[in-house]
């Protein structure tokens, strides 16, 4: 049932992303927190959805530009994370992360192929007259198709990332570092690299010093 | 006016303009879905003039969705008063490329990662995932909203005067200060990543600080380039746990 529910909510979160009502629950920090609600682990939904967030942040979905979704890998990743633990595994989280950003490449790619079928079914106008009813029917066509893409990613993203995590369970995967902590270190390199959403790094560098630092001094003094 | 009485359906059709995005019209169909409450008052008893009006909505158009009710107010208004269809072509030609530019600095590369940010910066700081993620839908969407709503009714008193108004509104000083808060809370977010305040990721310690050093460094050189790496990095140890794990 909470399968059912995990569909839905890729559905929604892949109609969010672009579609409507970009509320921005398609945010894969809120997809995954929602996810992990769904199935009882919201925290460590929040967690995977953090650290794709991270990922996500120097993603600009400028005019036509190809991007990868985050929203549906979150769901994905939550619901496949939950099947293959009952409680907190470090090594599956990262498992769990690191496949999650492959799917939002596969699923930004169905979103690309779905603009090409949008294309294709309303894109041709040149000003002719339109029949207004068939224009709000091919309208509504699009946000439902653009809603199943989401869900079936996010099938297809569950079925993928769990087999994968079953396998490394019966494997005993277990990598030669810590493979959180190279999590960690490729998010900081992301934080680094999201810095010239605001600007270039020189002009933004020394508000992020001044961010880093203060930060730094109040955990300090805590 | 009874296109007046329309004008709410407009704006909450304005959320689904994205919604048949594609490459040859961009959000031309969706600006002709949301446009269409309003045409069917001003067109009433003329369909042949209503499908030719619809037919010119549908054409190219490009806006940042959030600002789509400025041109979707202004437009439904120069259709009330029943200016000529190119004196209404030429203003959608006019305005498509500056509100697009505009919305994606002062949202996508301004409220948006702002929000965000501090979402992640609260959660990353141990505040509980029940009060980040409510609390970051409803202040980054009252922010959505209220553009939306400012967006419109400036689109439908202004009609093609929206240029002028635009000019010397408090965006340009919110995109400023957004992008002066915004690098502030990245490196917020930095430091909170490798602290450990999060148990299931733990904190960076010795070697692997200086690691987290050298990759923000990096990071910032190549900027959202640093995606391919990172992940290039990620998959490689996936795949090195399991042939490791087979020895």
């Amino acid at each position: 049932m909470s399968f059912l529910f995990a569909l839905l909510l890729g559905g929604a979160v892949g109609l969010d992303a672009t579609s409507f009502p970009q509320a921005m629950y398609s945010r894969p920090f809120v997809a995954g927190a929602l996810a992990g609600l769904l199935v009882g682990r919201p925290l460590e939904g929040a967690v995977i959805g953090a650290v794709l967030e991270i990922f996500a942040l120097p993603v600009m979905p400028f005019g036509a530009a190809y991007y990868p979704e985050g929203g549906t890998a979150a769901v994905a990743g939550t619901i496949a994370y939950d099947w293959a633990t009952t409680a907190v595994d470090r090594d599956m989280l990262f498992l769990a992360v690191s496949l999650g950003l492959l799917l939002s490449h596969a699923s930004g790619y169905s979103v690309r192929l779905l603009r090409i079928r949008n294309g294709w079914a309303v894109g041709r106008s040149d000003g002719a007259p339109l029949e207004p009813a068939a224009v709000e029917r091919a309208h509504r066509l699009s946000m439902l198709l653009d809603f199943l893409r989401g869900a079936a990613v996010t099938a297809a993203g569950t079925a993928v990332i769990g087999l994968v995590l079953a396998l490394a369970i019966r494997a005993e995967w277990r990598a030669p570092v810590e493979p959180v902590l190279v999590l960690l270190v490729a998010a900081v390199a992301m934080a680094g690299g999201s810095l010239t959403v605001f600007g270039t790094v020189r002009e933004r560098v020394a508000s992020f010093g001044l961010g880093a630092a203060l930060t730094a001094l109040a955990l300090w003094l805590l | 006016m009874g296109s007046m009485k329309r004008l709410p359906r407009v704006f909450l059709r304005s959320f689904a303009v994205q919604g048949s995005w594609n490459f040859e019209t961009l959000v031309g169909h969706g600006f002709a879905f949301a446009l269409l409450p309003v045409l069917r008052v001003v067109y009433r008893g003329r369909p042949v003039e209503l499908a030719a009006a619809v037919g010119r909505h549908a054409r190219v158009f490009n806006t940042h969705p959030y600002l789509s009710p400025l041109a979707l107010g202004a437009v439904a208004r120069l259709e009330a008063e029943g200016k000529p269809a190119d004196v209404i072509e030429r203003f959608k030609a006019a305005v498509r490329g500056a509100l697009g530019g505009l919305g994606d600095r002062l949202v996508w590369a301004g409220w948006r990662p702002v929000c965000v940010l501090a979402a992640l910066g609260a959660f990353l700081g141990g505040a509980p995932w029940w009060a980040v993620v409510p609390g970051f839908l409803l202040v980054y969407n009252a922010g959505h909203i209220g553009l939306r709503v400012w967006a419109f009714r400036l689109g439908w008193r202004e009609g093609t005067g929206i240029a002028a108004t635009l000019r010397s509104s408090w965006i340009w000083d919110a995109e400023r200060v957004l992008r002066g808060v915004g690098p502030a809370l990245l490196g917020a977010c930095a430091v909170l990543l490798v602290t450990g305040h999060v148990p299931e990721l733990g904190a960076l310690r010795g070697g692997w600080l200086a690691a987290a050093g050298g990759a923000l460094v990096g990071g910032m050189a190549l900027g959202g380039r640093a995606r391919l790496p990172a992940e290039a990095a990620l998959l490689g140890l996936v795949i090195l746990g399991f042939l490791w794990s087979g020895r």
